[in-house]
């Protein structure tokens, strides 16, 4: 069983490289070190452009920068491929692009994922009574 | 299900007496995060609180503490009664918790030749060159500890951790709770 990447590693290449939210703010164009430290703690999304210019930053390609999120589009990906496939054969076509599916990566690392996906996974990391939030 | 020691992540925690420092691992050869977190006041409930921050963050397989119910433990009796927090709160939410004590940690570093706290931390930034900027100036037998050697130790402590399930052969699986706050049973 493999544990599940963390959506992203912003936090683990910045402090690689030494630098601070701000320096990384600054290489960014953005105007203080809040909103890097909400990318790192996924309570933000970056847009395009700024996962571009992580990636010039870190140079370490988006997939490995924000592992957890590339990991889970790829699950919903695959499953969504198998069910096309799936379809497909059931309608008895077989357009020209089925056939490079076929062979091709994405579907056999489906047929793969197939029995991956069907473990149960625990997502439900907030419920932590041990270290419950203490009451203010 | 087993899981492979190096699919692991490791949540390891060296308290100190301003708060505590922490290293997650994923796997025993990559270091996610470190740093030290401050605790003023309220010590034991704002330490905790913290903590579970981090769980909640990294949702780690493990969480690894010194164990202070050894007799090589030196530790004060605020530290001893935390490290039991951490673990019984540990269990609580499901995760492993495992308490090593600091004679393993000297056992695993033996090799290197460090025999001191600092020659252990020496030796961790030969391996992650990324820590050499939060390695503190050697100690003066005057001077009090650095806050910044709790990193180090949390490494150590990771380490140490990996090292033990590497040589038992693979690790147990995370909702093993039987040997919670018992390694030595």
């Amino acid at each position: 069983m493999q544990t599940d990447k963390l959506d992203n590693y912003l936090r683990t290449y910045r402090k690689k490289l030494g630098l601070t939210q701000r320096e990384v703010a600054f290489l960014l164009r953005c105007h203080g070190g809040a909103k890097v430290s909400r990318y790192e703690r996924s309570g933000r999304i970056p847009d395009l452009k700024t996962i571009f210019a992580y990636e010039v930053i870190f140079q370490k390609p988006a997939r490995e920068l924000f592992a957890g999120i590339y990991d889970r589009a790829e699950r919903e990906t695959l499953r969504k491929v198998r069910q096309l496939v799936s379809r497909l054969r059931k309608r008895q076509e077989s357009p020209s692009w089925l056939g490079r599916l076929l062979t091709s990566g994405p579907w056999s690392k489906a047929e793969r994922m197939n029995c991956a996906t069907r473990r149960s996974r625990t997502d439900d990391g907030n419920t932590l009574p041990g270290f419950a939030r203490p009451r203010d | 299900m087993e899981t492979r020691y190096r699919d692991l992540r490791v949540l390891a925690i060296d308290p100190h007496p301003r708060g505590f420092g922490y290293a997650v691992f994923e796997g025993p050869l990559r270091l996610v995060d470190w740093g030290t977190k401050d605790v003023r006041q309220d010590k034991e409930r704002v330490a905790l609180h913290k903590i579970g921050e981090l769980v909640r963050r990294y949702l780690p397989t493990v969480i690894v503490v010194e164990d202070c119910t050894h007799g090589t433990s030196r530790r004060r009796t605020r530290v001893r009664q935390l490290t039991e927090k951490i673990l019984a709160a540990a269990r609580e939410s499901a995760v492993e918790g495992r308490a090593v004590p600091r004679a393993a940690v000297y056992r695993t570093f033996a090799g290197t030749g460090a025999g001191t706290k600092y020659g252990i931390a020496t030796a961790l930034v030969r391996a992650f060159p990324e820590l050499m900027v939060r390695l503190p100036p050697k100690r003066k037998p005057w001077q009090t500890e650095d806050s910044r050697m709790s990193i180090f130790d949390a490494v150590a402590l990771g380490l140490t951790y990996f090292r033990s399930v590497r040589r038992a052969g693979t690790a147990r699986p995370p909702d093993a709770q039987s040997r919670i706050a018992n390694p030595h049973p």
